[in-house]
């Protein structure tokens, strides 16, 4: 009885918002082999560099990713930055690395409650998701917006935060805490939750360098990189060790992102109180003419932005490598050999976004 | 407002969106917002569904799986599109890869705008397709 | 806060072995990117070593073809039918092929033309 059948996972599927088509292959109930096929959102936004010009390219960017939007605006301005070499003010990075901070824990927060949903554990789905509102509902104060943002600009940023906000966004903090100590503990204790995760989906060290893994999947195999210690934005001032972890199981992926909120709260509180006073952007006049690359951690992993400019309004190139895309044969390393019930919870390990991955 | 007795069902099909429209649109479904508690339920089975969600613009690839959801739903139906991509094809309109707003493709009876549309906005499109929804079931009904 | 970034330009037949020097000491693939230029396309493979960012980069005439690195960097495979399907680069020995059904975009190879051709367009 090995007979082998194919079966096909989406586009539509209630597990995932997102469009993605796997054909699985299956020999009974084990998945031998994965065909993934992408491009149901594929938009071509890498090619409208030759429609919009450098500036309004910055609100494209932007909506590369509607989670991790603040990170693609902040990338693509620092290549641009890079390139044009303007100085943006302290304040500004701080404040950069704040809106940064807040979209991992609502990414992590989004992450943990779609993975409570993938195993059927509904009420802890909405639970998370409460909580992560409070984070929404801060950026939206502090930004305007609530998933698209438009607050990164080049040069800086664009709406400066007061001292009652900053002294709000303490409070908050203080308050999520515990809430979010209170769900991580039935993520990390539960019985329920540690049947579906531990020892599934195991990717060995080597096995997470060789494929080019990036972000909590690598690091949840033992492996120590993490952008942030580059020192872009204001990252070099502040404090804060890459958290790791060595089994590299669908668990250790799940405790590293959980570790992640706590830290990110760390450097919210850091990073408010040494918070300089000053401008928040620096004028520059001209084009970009030059290239760079420009890497930072997004939740999910490493992204990277290239940006070739030609001393005109309209840039030359702009390739973005986003951490999904890089996470890709990765999942297809543990998806060989699953059972077909644990298909679900492996694609959401590596937290994929689909949209960041087409573009 | 309507004083339509059944709750509908929704299914929801994210096109090529930027993923801020979807997870607004899950965001309605969980507390703070939770149009739940008016029996609305998020199914994932087109064969259930009452209204259909869409969001993000329309391409090539995703032509099919759509026409293939609308068609499957049964009649009476409502199409909502949320937000300024599923509408219009909103930003990336120029994009090579889109064909344009939903109703390129299929009928639609509710359009929600933002980029990305809030919340408040989508609840009340759902509930302006509970309107439509409605007269389709009484036009449905005349006719017999 | 600038980073180093090294940029090393070599030739196509020195690809393959540069990237196992590469792989040997310990680099990572990162990305591999491909630009327009006016004659062709320029691809980028970039390398990470602990922080350190190396890039090499290829440039390559409209009918010239690429080797492929996937029997040295497993994970290639992604990036190298993406370029193979965009750009319309042909990619030589590529172990993962997915003839160009990865994207399966409106237009075939969106990215084709190259530069000196989108400007007499415009």
């Amino acid at each position: 009885m090995s007979e082998r059948m194919i079966i096909p996972f989406g586009p539509q599927h209630p597990v995932l918002p997102e469009p993605i088509h796997l054909s699985l292959v299956l020999e009974n109930e084990k998945v031998v082999d994965v065909l993934p096929s992408i491009g149901f959102v594929h938009r071509g936004l890498e090619k409208l560099v030759e429609k919009k010009d450098f500036l309004e390219y910055t609100f494209v960017a932007e909506r590369i990713c509607g989670i991790c939007s603040y990170m693609h605006g902040m990338g693509y301005c620092q290549a641009i930055e890079n390139i044009m070499n303007i100085e943006i003010p302290g304040r500004a990075s701080f404040l950069r690395v704040i809106g940064a901070e807040f979209s991992r824990i609502h990414s992590h927060l989004l992450w943990l409650g779609l993975c409570a949903d993938a195993f059927g554990f509904e009420s802890l789905f909405m639970h998370t998701w409460k909580l992560r509102e409070q984070i929404l509902d801060l950026m939206e104060e502090m930004t305007g917006g609530r998933v698209i943002f438009s607050s990164v600009k080049i040069g800086g940023v664009k709406k400066d935060v007061d001292d009652s906000l900053l002294s709000k966004i303490n409070d908050v903090l203080l308050e999520l805490e515990p809430q979010v100590k209170e769900i991580s503990s039935v993520f990390l204790e539960s019985i329920t939750v540690r049947h579906r995760l531990e020892g599934v989906g195991v990717l060995t060290q080597d096995e997470a360098v060789s494929l080019g893994a990036v972000g909590p999947m690598l690091r949840a195999s033992g492996i120590n990189q993490d952008m942030r210690k580059l020192g872009y934005a204001a990252y070099a001032e502040l404090d804060f060790e890459p958290i790791i972890d060595t089994e590299g199981d669908s668990m250790a992926r799940c405790r590293v992102r959980i570790k992640e909120i706590f830290q990110s709260m760390d450097l919210i509180r850091q990073a408010v109180a040494k918070l300089p006073q000053g401008p928040i952007a620096a004028p520059f006049k001209g084009n970009p003419d030059g290239e760079y690359f420009s890497r930072l951690e997004q939740p999910r992993g490493e992204v990277i932005y290239y940006v070739k400019g030609n001393g005109t309004k309209f840039l030359d190139r702009m390739r973005v490598r986003t951490p999904t895309f890089a996470n890709l044969p990765a999942l297809i390393k543990v998806l060989k050999g699953c059972d077909l019930a644990d298909v679900p919870i492996l694609i959401l390990t590596i937290d994929p976004c689909i949209s960041c991955t087409e573009r | 407002m309507s004083f339509f007795k059944k709750s509908p069902w929704l299914i929801h099909y994210d096109g090529s969106s930027c993923n801020g429209c979807d997870i607004e649109v899950l965001a309605c479904l969980t507390p703070v917002y939770d149009i739940e508690r008016f029996g609305i339920i998020n199914t994932g089975n087109p064969k259930h569904a009452d209204i259909f969600l869409i969001t993000g613009a329309v391409n090539e690839q995703n032509k099919e799986v759509i026409l293939n959801i609308y068609s499957q739903m049964p009649d009476p139906k409502v199409v909502i599109a949320v937000g300024a991509c599923a509408s219009s094809g909103g930003i990336c309109a120029e994009g090579y890869n889109i064909l344009g707003g939903v109703d390129k493709l299929i009928p639609v009876d509710v359009y929600v705008p933002g980029c990305a549309a809030r919340p408040e906005a989508i609840i009340d499109g759902v509930v302006k397709g509970l309107e439509v929804l409605e007269n389709k079931y009484r036009n449905k009904n005349k006719k017999k | 806060m600038l980073e180093k970034q090294i940029t090393e330009e070599i030739e196509i037949d020195k690809l393959f072995s540069r990237c196992a020097e590469l792989k040997f000491c310990g680099y990572r693939l990162v990305q591999i990117g491909c630009t327009r230029t006016v004659s062709g396309v320029e691809i980028n493979y970039s390398f990470d070593n602990n922080f350190q960012f190396l890039n090499l980069r290829i440039s390559c005439e409209k009918d010239q073809t690429v080797p492929s690195i996937q029997s040295v960097y497993e994970c290639a495979f992604i990036y190298e039918n993406e370029i193979a399907e965009l750009f319309g680069i042909t990619i030589t020995d590529m172990k993962i092929n997915f003839n160009g059904l990865l994207y399966k975009a409106a237009v075939s190879t969106p990215f084709g033309e190259t530069a000196a051709e989108t400007k007499a367009v415009r």
